[in-house]
C-alpha cells in the first residue's frame, strides 16, 4: 500500500540522526549540562557567609554571642570591630554581607531589667543570601536569647515548668520532600530536566528544519506515505534513538551527584513521558521555524523563560491566571513539578495522576499538531533562505 | 569619515534586517514581558494554599486557625479529618502545606501546658516552603508573646517586668536595599539585564556572518571596527527596552541611569566582542550559534546572581570572571538599590579590553573567518 514500510523509515530516520550536529545535542549538551551545574553547586547549601560583629559591647557575654555566631555553619565571623559606624565601611567595601550589632552597655540594661534590642542589618539584595543569613543568626540569636529568657526568668519570676510559659505554642516543621533544605537539589533536579530537554528539543529541531532548509519535507512525506507517517516515524525514531542516552544522563544525574531516587520505576516512566512530549514538541517547533539558525535564535530565548513561568522556583499560584495557561502548554511544565516530588517524597506517585495525565495530554496535543500541519505543508515548499543570513543576500542585491 | 560612512551603511542594513530587529528589540521586549508578568503578578509568593487537620475543634484552635488564615502568607484552602488526605493534597500540588492542630490543643493551653503542632511542607520547591517556614515562625512568636502576655497577667505581672520578662534581649532585623524582601525585586532586574546579555551576545555573533561583502576589500582591522561601533549604536536599543520600558513597567528602581548606560557602555562592546570572537572561531553560522547558545545558557547562573559566587569552587569564580555579566550585574546591583557602595569599573573594563585584544589578533590573521 505504501512506497515503504515502518521498519524501512524509522531505518532510515535512523541514518539521519546519525550526524555529527545532532549528537551533539543528544549525548553532548545533557551531559555537559548535568557536569558543569552539578559541580557548581556541588556546595549543596549557602555556608559561612562573611559576617561582622560591631561589638561595643566587649565583655564576656558579647565575646560569646560572637562565638554563637560564629558556629553556625551558615556565618563567618571575619571580624569584631568596635563601632558600627566601622562595619558598616566594611560592609560598603563589599567584604561582608551582614552585620550584627551589640550596642553599649546591653548587659548592664538587661540586668536592671531594660529590654534591650540587638540589631542585624543585611544585604538583602541576593534573597538566597540573605535567606541563609536569616536562617543562622536567628537560629544562633535566638538560642541565646530564648537562654538569656529563661535565665532572667528563673531569677525574678521563679516558677515550674518555665519553658512552656516562654514557649506556650511550638510549631515542629517536617518536610516531606528536600528535608535539608538542599539548593544542590533544588537546582539539580530541574537543571536535569531542562538539560534532556534542550538537547533533544534542539537536536530534533534542527532535524526536522535541516529537511525543510533542504526542501526535502515535501517529497519526504510523499515517500513516506503522507505527512501524518512522517511525524509519526519521525518521533517514533528520535525518541528511541534517544533512549540510551535518556538512560545515561538519568545514570549520570544519580550517581555522580548520589541523588538518591524513592521511586526509580515512576522517576523512569515519568521521564520517558516527557521527553516524548519534548520529541513532539520539537516537530512542532522544527516545523513553523524553517531554517537551524532560526530555529537555534528562537530556542536561545526559549530556556531561561521556560523555566520561570513553569512555577518551580516561583510558585504557580502566585502568577497571573494567562501566564499559567500559558505554562501548562509546555513540556516543561507537569515535568518540574511532579519529578522532584516523585523523586523525592516516598509513595508520591500515586498523588501525581493528575501531573502524569498533564504530561500525556502534552505528548498526544503536539503530536496532533505535527499532523494537523500536513494540510497547510504547502508552506514548506517556499523558498526557504539559506543557512547564512537571508539579509546578506537582500544587502548582496 | 571613511569609517563613520561605513558605520552608517552597517547600521542601515541592520536596521532593515529581520533577524536583527528580532534580537535587539523583540526578543527583549516580549520575552522581558514574559518574566516580568510571571514575578510581577503578586512580586512575592503570598496566600499559598495549606491544608488543616484540626483535631481539638475547640473555640481555642478555632481562633488559632483564624489568626493563620488572617497572614498575608497564609489560605487555607482545605479542613481535613485525616492525615492521609491532608498528605495526598500537598504530594499532588494542590496545597504547600500541611497543618495539624493535636486534639489537646485547647485544654493544654488552658492548663498552661506547652502544645506542639505540626506543619507538613515540601522542600523540593524553596520558596514556597521557605516563605511559609519564615510566615510560621512570625505567627509562633506572636503567640508566644500574647500567651506570656496574658500569663504574667493573671500572676500580678505587669507593665515594665512583664514588658522586660516578656522579651529581655529583641532581635531587630533591618534588611538593607529591598527591605520587604519581594522576589520580583530581586529577580526581575537580574533577568532582564540577562536578557540584555543574551541579546548582545547573539548579536554580536550574526554581526560577524553579517554583510561581510561591503568590507571585504577593506583593512582587515576596519571589520571589526565598523561592527563595533554600528552593533554599539544599535545596543541603545535593547538598553532602553529593558531600564526604559520593562523597569518602570515593572516598578523596578533603575537608579541613575547615566550611571547604569556609563556601565553599559563598558559591557555592550565586551559582549558583542564575546559574541564575535566566538563567531569567529566557529567560523560556521550555525555551530557558531550553538557555542554562543551554551555560553549563554551558562552565562547567568555562573554571574553569581542567585547563587553566591562565594559558595561556587575556584575554577568556576575564575571561569566567571569571564563573563562581561557578572561585573555588570555586580556593578547594576549598586546603582539600582543606591547602596553607596564602592563603584568598581575596572574588572569590565579589564573584559572588555581583555576581548578587544583578542579580537583585534583573530582580525589580523589571514584567515579569520
Amino acid at each position: 500500500m505504501f512506497k515503504l514500510t515502518g521498519r524501512e523509515i524509522l531505518k532510515r530516520e535512523f541514518r539521519k540522526l546519525l550526524t555529527r550536529e545532532i549528537l551533539v545535542y543528544f549525548i553532548g549538551a545533557p551531559l555537559l549540562a548535568v557536569l558543569v551545574f552539578g559541580f557548581l553547586y556541588a556546595r549543596r547549601i549557602g555556608r559561612e557567609y562573611p559576617i561582622i560583629v560591631a561589638d561595643e559591647e566587649k565583655n564576656a557575654v558579647s565575646r560569646l554571642a560572637s562565638f554563637y555566631l560564629d558556629s553556625a555553619p551558615e556565618l563567618d565571623v571575619v571580624a569584631v570591630v568596635p563601632s558600627l559606624d566601622e562595619a558598616l565601611r566594611e560592609m560598603k567595601n563589599g567584604g561582608v554581607a551582614a552585620v550584627v550589632w551589640l550596642q553599649k552597655d546591653l548587659y548592664k540594661k538587661v540586668l536592671h531589667k531594660k529590654p534591650q534590642p540587638a540589631y542585624v542589618f543585611v544585604d538583602s539584595r541576593n534573597l538566597v543570601a540573605a535567606n541563609s543569613l536569616f536562617t543562622g543568626i536567628a537560629k544562633t540569636l535566638g538560642t541565646a536569647r530564648i537562654g538569656a529568657q529563661l535565665k532572667l526568668m528563673d531569677k525574678y519570676f521563679p516558677i515550674p515548668d518555665r519553658m512552656d510559659k516562654i514557649v506556650p505554642v511550638r510549631v515542629t516543621s517536617r518536610s516531606l520532600g528536600n528535608p535539608s533544605v538542599d539548593y544542590f537539589l533544588f537546582v539539580l533536579s530541574a537543571v536535569f530536566l531542562l538539560a534532556l530537554q534542550q538537547g533533544i528539543l534542539v537536536g530534533s529541531c534542527i532535524g526536522v528544519a535541516r529537511e525543510n532548509e533542504m526542501g526535502l519535507m515535501t517529497s519526504l512525506a510523499t515517500e513516506y506515505g503522507g505527512g501524518v507517517r512522517y511525524y509519526f516515524y519521525r518521533h517514533l525514531a528520535v525518541f528511541t534513538f534517544n533512549l540510551p542516552f535518556i538512560l545515561m544522563v538519568t545514570a549520570l544525574f544519580h550517581i555522580i551527584f548520589s541523588v538518591t531516587s524513592r521511586d526509580i520505576f515512576h522517576s523512569m516512566i515519568f521521564i520517558l513521558l516527557f521527553c516524548a512530549s519534548v520529541v513532539t514538541f520539537s516537530q512542532v517547533l522544527g516545523t513553523i521555524f524553517r531554517t537551524r539558525l532560526m530555529v537555534l535564535q528562537v530556542l536561545f530565548f526559549y530556556t531561561l523563560p521556560v523555566f520561570f513561568i513553569s512555577g518551580y522556583t516561583f510558585p504557580n499560584e502566585s502568577m497571573h491566571p494567562v501566564l499559567r495557561f500559558f505554562a501548562a502548554l509546555l513540556p516543561t511544565t507537569p515535568a518540574l513539578n511532579a519529578f522532584p516530588r516523585i523523586n523525592h517524597i516516598e509513595g508520591a506517585a500515586p498523588y501525581l495522576n493528575g501531573y502524569f495525565i498533564h504530561q500525556t495530554a502534552l505528548y498526544l496535543l503536539y503530536l496532533g499538531i505535527s499532523f494537523l500541519i500536513v494540510p497547510i505543508r504547502r508552506t514548506f515548499s517556499k523558498p526557504i533562505p539559506q543557512a547564512g543570513h537571508e539579509e546578506s543576500s537582500e544587502t548582496q542585491e | 569619515m571613511k569609517l563613520i560612512q561605513l558605520t552608517g551603511a552597517e547600521i542601515r542594513a541592520a536596521l532593515k534586517s529581520r533577524f536583527f530587529i528580532g534580537v535587539l528589540a523583540a526578543a527583549p521586549l516580549l520575552t522581558g514581558l514574559l518574566m516580568g508578568f510571571a514575578f510581577g503578578w503578586s512580586r512575592t509568593p503570598r496566600e499559598i494554599p495549606i491544608a488543616v487537620w484540626n483535631q481539638d475543634g475547640q473555640k481555642s484552635s478555632r481562633d488559632f486557625l483564624r489568626f493563620v488564615n488572617s497572614a498575608p502568607a497564609f489560605r487555607i484552602d482545605y479542613q481535613t479529618g485525616d492525615f492521609e488526605n491532608g498528605k495526598k493534597l500537598i504530594v499532588s500540588g494542590k496545597v504547600r502545606g500541611f497543618l495539624i492542630i493535636p486534639p489537646d490543643f485547647s485544654r493544654d493551653l488552658k492548663s498552661e501546658k506547652q502544645t506542639s503542632l505540626v506543619f507538613y511542607q515540601d522542600f523540593n520547591f524553596l520558596l514556597p516552603g521557605r516563605t511559609l517556614a519564615k510566615a510560621l515562625s512570625k505567627l509562633e512568636s506572636w503567640t508566644r508573646m500574647e500567651q506570656t502576655e496574658a500569663y504574667f497577667h493573671k500572676n500580678g505581672v505587669a507593665g515594665k517586668m512583664a514588658d522586660f520578662l516578656k522579651d529581655p534581649v529583641r532581635i531587630e532585623y533591618r534588611k538593607l536595599f529591598n527591605p520587604s524582601l519581594e522576589y520580583a525585586r530581586y529577580l526581575t532586574p537580574g533577568l532582564l539585564t540577562a536578557l540584555l546579555f543574551l541579546s548582545l551576545l547573539i548579536t554580536g555573533g550574526a554581526s560577524v556572518f553579517f554583510n561581510v561583502h561591503i568590507l571585504q576589500d577593506k583593512n582587515r582591522l576596519i571589520i571589526p571596527a565598523v561592527k563595533t561601533l554600528a552593533f554599539l549604536v544599535l545596543s541603545l536599543i535593547p538598553f532602553l527596552i529593558v531600564f526604559g520600558v520593562l523597569f518602570p513597567l515593572f516598578g523596578l528602581d533603575t537608579g541613575n541611569i547615566f550611571i547604569l548606560l556609563g556601565y553599559y557602555l563598558l559591557f555592550a562592546p565586551a559582549t558583542l566582542w564575546m559574541g564575535m570572537i566566538t563567531a569567529s572561531l566557529f567560523r560556521e553560522p550555525v555551530f557558531a550559534t550553538e557555542v554562543i547558545m551554551g555560553l549563554g545558557a551558562i552565562s547567568f547562573t555562573i554571574s553569581g546572581f542567585t547563587w553566591p559566587r562565594l559558595m561556587f569552587p575556584t575554577a568556576y569564580q575564575w571561569a566567571s570572571m569571564a563573563f562581561p555579566l557578572t561585573h555588570y550585574l555586580d556593578e547594576c546591583g549598586k546603582i539600582w538599590y543606591e547602596t553607596g557602595f564602592a563603584a568598581r569599573p575596572a574588572p569590565l573594563a579589564l573584559t572588555a579590553a581583555a576581548y578587544g585584544f583578542i579580537l583585534v589578533v583573530l582580525y589580523r590573521r589571514p584567515k579569520h573567518v
